[in-house]
């Protein structure tokens, strides 16, 4: 079991990415952070041994990521949708209308984008994270970009 | 994506983070989870092993769902002759620990489904009135009879907290699940108060039977495994369709009745027909090569199979023509794909899709051109599960992968059905046993696939560079971006006019402006099509880089600064352009760049790779034609060697410009004859050679 300070210490240092990854995600903030919340009690409860901070921070992010899915999945099964918008997340300005485009994306374009675009994964890494096969992250990523221009010009 | 884009993206992600007030909940809530006091890091041991009971209950209620059962199943057999499920709702209090039993696995885990409401398929966008859909008594009797017929056993189950999935289930449980298009039907209990007491049906091979657990205020999930193809085709039958509800004709819920294929592999068709139609089934007819005429071959359903009464059945039957002894039909059913992918980022498609093209493949004849097994320790593995196939046997055989077919079967494992369009088109064929590789009337296949997935095909006429078809065609080809002249030819032969349209069945995307194709160039410089639309002068023009321009014009010099930028596969482009001017521009020895090495002149090892790139470039795009073998005493100015499936292939550039290759094996070096000698009609390639060689 880790130590307290270990689990401050993880939470200052991959807090905010792994929230950014929930967030676009689940597009709710309350959601996102029960998310983070679940990855860090996992974390704790597994100590699992890192061989370095790379694999430790992949190793959080598909946590995170399999957390968010069970949301989505949850939300499925109990016809809930998520009634937050960006805005109260991000200062709504010009230099913002990429990431609400992002945003408006279906889920399975907006995961991988963000791993690719945001934290900068490539595919095979992102395949190691969300289980897909790395066809089916270049697919994504391939038809995510033309979604998220399409998207972002309509605005 | 523009890298300006790009960092405005990642700039406004970076605005996202989380408040030191969150921050302090988030650790608090760890520390509590573990037991400890957040200030000092103590751990309370008697919360800590309270957290574990409450993760992972011990599956003890199942003696009591297993009394339960046999109980209601008593009395089953007493009201009704035959036995049914235990009738408890889902909802109920979680039963006192006790021991582990086996449960029985004819026992239907939740009872009867007229409990239950049906919600709707979380993978559909259909909408399922507020409240769902109440079955009628039929449906639901129908239904049962399904669930019964089944054999239930748990494999899983875990305590939520009205949330999610565990993380530690091990899917191998599972075995290998055939996927067929993504569904989770869900019911959920008639009980308003216990709302979550559900059925999930999921296309991921399993049933997750959620039900609430009071005492822990929590909830208990069960997870069985089902036969994910059944359990579709079941309730399909009996909810989709006309509209499902409560108003339901109750015609339709008979179509559920099971029956049973029966083998007819082998009979005369019409025989066939008799026996499927006499237990219920409809038949289609497919005609496929094969010797015994009018006999049937296969069939899409396999013998011994049980489906509901009603279901087509497609037999395959040989309409007289010869087979490959072999191998047979290389294809399974494609009604097992579970993915598509390539060209098109498509879905997996409908039943009636697949069936369509399980009739088009075997429609087509299918010659085998190469068969290989495996040689090294997880090439089978590796090859489908890579993302980036090559075919093993020959570097020659294809790489330009226009439709990826991916099956996952029980029986057969993985198998990957590989369409490729360059080197006139074959399809490869990965499974278990190797990989084959069959060549057919790839034109018609192409079309066909574009059509069944696509209406009228990839584009119909929607392409992105506009409608041509209907419209005279000038065509121009320009070598090592020489001077496009003014010389184009007019395309009037029907033939060519085909070949025009079937560029539309190559995958097109619009690219950004700063697009400027990929690095490898094929070596054919670029080719021009110019035509007419609505009065406007339009040309596209593909690069040999997997680039093309589309864009207007109104007179000389043909320019626009309104380009529209594309991403289009350059080889398949060049075979297409090939067939219409009649130049054959495949090296017949294959491309030195996608071999690591070459030997120049039996001494020099070549494997700069830039240039092996300029050595394709090089023999790409002329005009390879056959010529009379030449006299093997003659000397080649230059000599490549290189392996080729366990063999050497020798290539010998003549300084007339002729080029002649054989291939030999290892140990007969000297007995090898002249296969085929080709003239690249370009005297000069000598001094290219040279030049590229340094």
């Amino acid at each position: 079991m880790l130590t307290a300070e270990r689990i401050n210490d993880a939470v200052e240092e991959y807090g905010d990415m792994l929230y950014r990854l929930c967030i676009v995600m689940l597009r709710n903030t309350a959601d996102a952070e029960d998310a983070v919340q679940e990855t860090f009690i996992t974390y704790m409860e597994k100590s699992p041994a890192f061989n370095n901070s790379e694999h430790e921070k992949a190793w959080l992010l598909r946590v995170a990521s399999n957390k968010c899915r069970n949301t989505l999945r949850y939300r499925k099964r109990h016809f809930a949708e998520p009634a937050e918008i960006l805005d109260t997340i991000i200062e709504r300005r010009p230099d913002n209308r990429i990431l609400e485009s992002l945003m408006e994306l279906p889920e399975k374009f907006r995961s991988v984008l963000h791993l690719h675009y945001i934290i900068g994964y490539k595919v095979d890494e992102i395949a190691d994270i969300t289980g897909l096969t790395s066809s089916a992250v270049k697919m994504r990523l391939q038809k995510g970009r033309r979604l998220l221009a399409e998207e972002y010009r309509k605005e | 994506m523009k890298n300006m884009d790009t960092d405005k993206l990642r700039q406004s992600a970076e605005q996202i983070h989380l408040t030191d007030e969150q921050k302090a909940r988030i650790v608090e809530t760890c520390m509590k989870h573990a037991g400890k006091s957040p200030d000092t890091g103590t751990v309370t041991e008697d919360r800590h092993i309270f957290e574990v009971e409450r993760v992972k209950p011990r599956p003890i209620r199942r003696i009591m769902a297993g009394i339960a059962a046999c109980a209601v199943l008593a009395v089953g057999i007493g009201v009704s002759g035959h036995y049914i499920s235990r009738s408890g709702l889902p909802g109920g209090a979680t039963e006192p620990a006790t021991e582990m039993t086996e449960p029985a696995e004819n026992i239907v885990p939740f009872g009867d489904i007229s409990a239950y409401r049906f919600m709707g398929d979380a993978f559909s966008s259909e909408e399922v009135p507020v409240g769902g859909i109440v079955l009628t008594e039929k449906q639901a009797a129908k239904l049962n009879e399904f669930f019964r017929s089944q054999t239930w056993k748990m494999i899983h189950n875990y305590n939520t907290g009205y949330k999610g999935w565990d993380p530690d289930f091990d899917r191998s449980l599972l075995g290998a699940v055939p996927m067929i298009e993504e569904y989770e039907y869900c019911f959920r209990s008639q009980d308003e108060n216990s709302w979550y007491g559900q059925l999930q049906f999921s296309s991921e091979g399993y049933l997750e039977y959620r039900r609430p657990d009071a005492a822990n205020n929590s909830e208990i999930v069960e997870v069985y495994p089902i036969d994910t193809i059944a359990f579709k085709n079941a309730l399909d039958a009996v909810l989709a369709g006309e509209e499902i509800p409560v108003s339901a004709d109750s015609e339709d819920i008979d179509t559920l009745t099971l029956a049973q294929v029966p083998d007819v592999i082998g009979m005369s068709v019409e025989l066939a027909e008799d026996q499927l139609i006499q237990r219920g089934f409809s038949v289609r007819r497919a005609y496929v090569a094969g010797e015994e005429k009018d006999h049937v071959v296969s069939t899409d359903k396999s013998a011994g199979s049980n489906y509901p009464v009603g279901t087509e059945v497609i037999l395959y039957v040989a309409n007289g023509t010869e087979t490959d002894e072999e191998h047979g039909y290389p294809f399974p059913s494609f009604t097992d794909f579970s993915y598509l992918e390539t060209v098109c980022f498509y879905d997996f498609p409908d039943a009636e899709k697949s069936a369509a093209l399980d009739e088009l493949f075997r429609s087509l004849s299918w010659r085998i051109e190469s068969y290989s097994l495996y040689s090294r320790e997880n090439e089978y593995e590796n090859a489908v599960n890579s993302d980036v196939w090559h075919d093993p046997a020959s570097f020659t055989n294809g790489e330009v992968l226009t439709y990826n077919f991916k099956c996952e079967n029980k029986e057969l494992g993985t198998t990957l059905v590989s369409v490729f369009s360059d080197n006139g088109g074959c399809v490869t064929v990965t499974d278990r046993s190797g990989v084959r590789v069959y060549s057919t009337d790839f034109d018609k296949l192409v079309k066909g696939i574009g059509e069944i997935l696509f209406g009228e095909g990839l584009y119909g006429v929607d392409a992105p560079f506009g409608n041509y078809s209907g419209q005279t065609i000038y065509a121009t080809y320009g070598k090592f971006s020489q001077e496009i002249s003014n010389s184009g030819f007019e395309t009037t032969d029907p033939e060519d006019i085909r070949i025009i349209e079937m560029m539309k069945e190559l995958y097109w995307e619009t690219a950004d402006e700063d697009y400027n194709g990929t690095e490898e160039h094929i070596g054919f410089g670029d080719f021009w099509l110019e035509y007419k639309i609505d009065g406007k002068w339009y040309a596209l023009v593909v690069f040999d880089n997997d680039f093309a321009w589309w864009f207007s014009f109104d007179e000389l010099p043909r320019d626009s600064t309104d380009k529209v930028f594309l991403k289009v596969n350059s080889q398949a482009m060049m075979r297409y352009f090939s067939l219409i001017t009649d130049l054959n521009p495949y090296p017949p020895f294959g491309s030195f760049n996608k071999i690591g090495s070459v030997t120049v002149n039996g001494s020099y090892v070549l494997d700069d790779r830039d240039k092996l790139d300029q050595l394709t470039q090089l023999f790409y795009g002329f005009n390879w034609n056959a010529t009379e073998p030449l006299d093997l005493d003659s000397t080649a100015e230059y000599e490549f060697t290189y392996e080729v499936n366990d063999r050497m292939r020798h290539v010998l550039v003549f300084s007339d410009g002729r080029v002649q290759w054989y291939d030999d094996s290892p140990d007969r070096v000297t007995d090898s004859g002249c296969i085929q000698t080709y003239c690249g009609g370009f005297t000069d390639i000598c001094g290219d050679i040279g030049y590229i060689l340094g």
